[in-house]
């Protein structure tokens, strides 16, 4: 027998090799909704949003005394600030467009159209600037047309976050991408129908600049614009439950009224300090939005990477999972042995649960050992007996049998050989799972390494394995148990049917010799002592030869009925109309009876057998009908069902229904020998012999008119 | 009797079947060429010329063998086994009769070789008269090669 030692050994160099599927352990992410659109905001948002706002407002604070102080005009700032300010606004309208068709929100449709409408007016702003790109502005229109499309531009986005934030409350609004289509259609109409107004209508419009300097409608306007911007703010601070985009919105709506106070109220006309720091909140709140938005794509992707990571590593592990239980399925329901299964399993098993080691182990209570039935490292596997070990190994026996995995650390046991070969291979803890089969402690799957910590997975996993093989087990040994059973009883059905060869064989040579010796001597007194005996002496050696000649024709019947059980009937396609003919002439020679035989459906059976039925019927018949002046004798069919059932009716003595029952059993008569001659065993012979057939028989009769016996012969499939 | 003059040998058992058997063959003035065994033990050494018949004359076998199955000692199918297995004896006509119809030693017979098999009727006047046409025909009839 190996050693439990030298068995451990097989690997002990893997020891300390990390579990393949750590890291798949550490990529654990809180299941969340990852949109900035609909993901609550979170304290860590609020502070920094809270923060920008601070900031801003300080610096706010801080430029209004200086916003009236002139500075150079720097026209190269204006084209560059408008162009990114158009390409964020843009950016930020395709990504919110996006969103809000994949989570169809109507909000987000309406704010993104507010981004669109921002880039399409900056747009329209830069180019009717005077001076930047011609002298009137590329759109023509006259010097207040600049100035009022700042103001349709910033009165106009504040008026989009109003929406957005009404929309928002309504639960679950359902927008399709066609809305997405409308919004971007109307936005630019209206875009370009306030560009119109700007410019060719500039003169229905009350002039808000003089020079580089405001008028005092421009006070009105002004305030209007900023009280928009004011009111989306409300709006939003109003929602219930923020999320990261509303915060975030919040920080532009302050950073846009910084940028309307700075560059149209504490200021003093183009150029001056309020001019360049209003627009360069503008810039900062058009960036805000785009920025968080980007961040978060940025992460939601880099998520989504780990969670397909994941979820491909807990499908392949899944589908191995399942894969090794259908192997052991398919070995249970192909009568494999529980130790074959085992051994099949073992290492994939193994590399399944991602240990270093993994053992099926039978117990053998009585005297208190384990044995490996098949065991794999990560280098070898090993089938079969030969390695033992103390059961002291497999933790508190009594809580396995109640189903308790244990978990077993190593440098708890009682120091010894065993001990240090599984610490020489790397197993620090390791778990044993049972296996109960019908109630009954079997065995148990053990597994483990170096960590004492396994996984809910690893158990189930175990758990199931650990209860095929068990079922497996209990199959194996209830198969052999049947195997035995059948073997016993086919050899007990040999012996019996030996026996009553034997039997039969002996009744037929021993009780016939003194039958023959009877009715020999009677005869041999007739024939030499014919001359001295008198009529009476005569008569008695005739009812001893009678008796003699009977008793011979009962142990005949009595074998040819025994014989039947042990005969199979070969079953061929029969003529049967030919064969009740036949056997009706024969028995009929030259009696003055008439025997009417039907056609006969064919039946499927043994020839010989049904020349036996229809012998014994129809001798019957012609026996019981034989004092009739006219006898006669039908033969028919009929077809039901399933079935064939054909008849012999004759018009003889018949019988009385009360004794029906009796007629088939072996040597039972219902008319006394001086009336009929008969042993009572051609109805059991043609019985048994239906019967063997998967038929019936029965009868029917009246004292003086007459029999009928039927017999029924399933219909061939 | 001279054993030279034997010309039918029967192997039976029992005492009043072989005595039927004689009364049959006597009626065809058969019976004085008769020699009687009581087993297959006897009816081998006879055939053979061993034991108690080791000074018997094995150029004069019988015509012919009358032979029932179910017999002390040595049973009659192994009797007619050694008989058809051996060149010296094997055309000697041998004639089962036995108590029993059983197919098996009908097949075992025929199998080995036997001439006839005949089931020995249980009433008299059928048994007298089936003794009596096998010992003529076998005997006085039919030919065996010389």
């Amino acid at each position: 027998m190996k050693s439990f030692v030298d068995a451990l050994g097989i690997d002990r160099l893997e020891a300390g090799a990390p579990a393949a599927g750590e890291d798949a352990r550490s990529v654990s992410l809180p299941a969340q909704h990852g949109f900035v659109a609909t993901r609550p905001a979170g304290q860590a948002d609020c502070k920094l949003a809270f923060a920008t706002v601070a900031v801003s407002a300080l610096l706010f604070l801080g430029a209004i005394p200086f916003a009236k102080q002139p500075l150079a005009p720097v026209w190269a700032f204006i084209p560059s600030y408008q162009a990114a300010l158009v390409v964020c606004d843009l950016v930020t309208a395709a990504l919110l467009f996006g969103q809000a068709r994949f989570s169809r929100s109507a909000a987000l449709f309406v704010l993104a159209s507010g981004y669109l409408f921002t880039a399409c007016l900056a747009l329209s702003h830069a180019l009717s600037f005077p001076g930047l790109f011609a002298p009137g502005g590329v759109l023509g229109g006259g010097t207040q047309s600049t100035a009022w499309l700042y103001m349709f531009w910033h009165a106009g986005f504040p008026l989009f976050v109003i929406a957005y934030a009404l929309l928002r409350g309504a639960s679950h609004t359902r927008a399709t991408a066609e809305l997405g289509g409308v919004l971007v259609g109307g936005v630019v109409a209206v875009a370009a129908a306030l560009t119109w107004l700007a410019t060719a209508g500039e003169s229905a419009l009350p002039p808000i600049m003089q020079g580089n300097r405001y008028t005092p409608a421009m006070i009105f306007v002004v305030s209007s614009v900023w009280l928009a911007s004011l009111a989306a703010l409300l709006a939003l601070w109003r929602q219930r439950a923020y999320r990261v985009l509303d915060i975030w919105l919040m920080v532009v709506m302050c950073a846009w009224l910084f940028d309307i106070g700075l560059s149209a109220v504490f200021n003093a006309g183009r150029f001056d300090l309020g001019f360049y720091a209003g627009r360069i909140y503008g810039l900062a709140a058009a960036s805000f939005v785009l920025v968080v938005l980007l961040l978060e794509n940025t992460s939601l992707h880099g998520r989504l990477a780990l969670e397909h990571e994941r979820d491909q590593r807990s499908l392949a592990r899944h589908s191995e999972r399942l894969r090794i239980l259908a192997a052991i399925d398919q070995a249970v329901i192909a009568e494999q042995s529980a130790d074959a299964i085992a051994a099949a399993v073992i290492q994939p098993l193994r590399e399944l649960l991602d240990v270093p080691r993994a053992i099926v182990n039978r117990f053998d209570l009585a005297s208190g050992t384990v044995e490996w039935v098949a065991a794999a490292g990560r280098r070898r596997t090993h089938v079969g007996p030969g390695v033992r070990y103390s059961l002291a190994l497999m933790g508190d026996v009594q809580a396995l049998r109640k189903g308790e995995p244990q978990l077993i650390d190593v440098h708890a046991l009682p120091p010894g050989t065993e001990v240090e070969a599984l610490l020489a291979s790397g197993v620090r803890w390791y778990m044993a799972m049972p296996m109960i089969a019908g109630g009954e402690l079997i065995g148990a799957l053990s597994f483990g390494g170096e960590g004492r910590d396994f996984r809910a997975e690893q158990l189930n996993i175990a758990r199931e394995v650990a209860a095929q093989l068990a079922i497996a087990t209990a199959q194996t040994r209830l198969l052999e148990r049947v195997k035995a059973h059948a073997a016993e009883l086919e050899a007990k059905v040999h012996e019996r049917t030996a026996e009553l060869e034997s039997f039969s064989y002996s009744v037929s040579h021993d009780l016939r010799a003194p039958l023959r010796a009877i009715d020999g001597y009677a005869r041999m007194l007739e024939e030499d002592y014919a001359g001295r005996l008198d009529a009476e002496a005569q008569r008695l050696i005739g009812v001893v030869r009678a008796n003699a000649r009977r008793m011979g024709q009962l142990i005949d019947d009595l074998l040819a009925f025994s014989r039947l059980s042990r005969q199979q009937p070969a079953r061929a396609r029969l003529d049967m109309s030919a064969l009740a003919c036949e056997v009706g002439h024969d028995l009929r020679g030259n009696r003055p009876a008439t025997i009417e035989v039907a056609p006969l459906p064919p039946a499927q059976a043994d020839a010989a057998l049904l020349r036996q039925v229809w012998t014994n019927l129809i001798g019957n018949a012609l026996k019981y009908s034989a004092k009739k002046a006219e006898a006669r004798v039908d033969i028919g069919a009929r077809e039901d069902a399933g079935e064939t059932v054909y008849w012999v009716r004759d018009n003889g003595a018949g019988f009385d229904m009360r004794y029906a029952q009796k007629l088939f059993g072996v040597f039972q008569r219902l008319h006394r020998a001086d009336e009929f001659e008969g042993t009572g065993v051609g109805l059991a012979i043609v019985q048994r012999i239906v019967a063997r057939h998967g038929g019936r028989v029965w009868a029917e009769g009246e004292p003086g008119a007459g029999a009928c016996f039927y017999f029924s012969l399933p219909k061939e499939t | 009797m001279a054993p030279e003059q034997v010309e039918i040998l029967l192997a039976e058992d029992n005492p009043e079947d072989a005595e039927m058997t004689l009364r049959a063959l006597r009626r065809n003035n058969l019976a004085n060429k008769l020699h009687w065994v009581k087993d297959g033990a006897e009816a081998l050494d006879y055939l053979f010329c061993t034991g108690a018949y080791a000074g018997r004359d094995a150029s004069r076998p019988p015509k012919l063998v009358l032979l029932d199955i179910k017999m002390p000692k040595v049973d009659g199918i192994e009797v007619l086994r050694r008989l058809k297995a051996n060149a010296a004896t094997h055309s000697i006509p041998v004639v089962v009769m036995t108590s029993s119809d059983e197919e098996r030693d009908v097949f075992e017979s025929y199998r080995l070789g036997v001439n006839s098999y005949i089931v020995k009727p249980l009433q008299f006047d059928a048994f007298i008269e089936t003794v009596a046409k096998i010992g003529m025909y076998w005997v006085l009839t039919n030919r065996v090669p010389q």
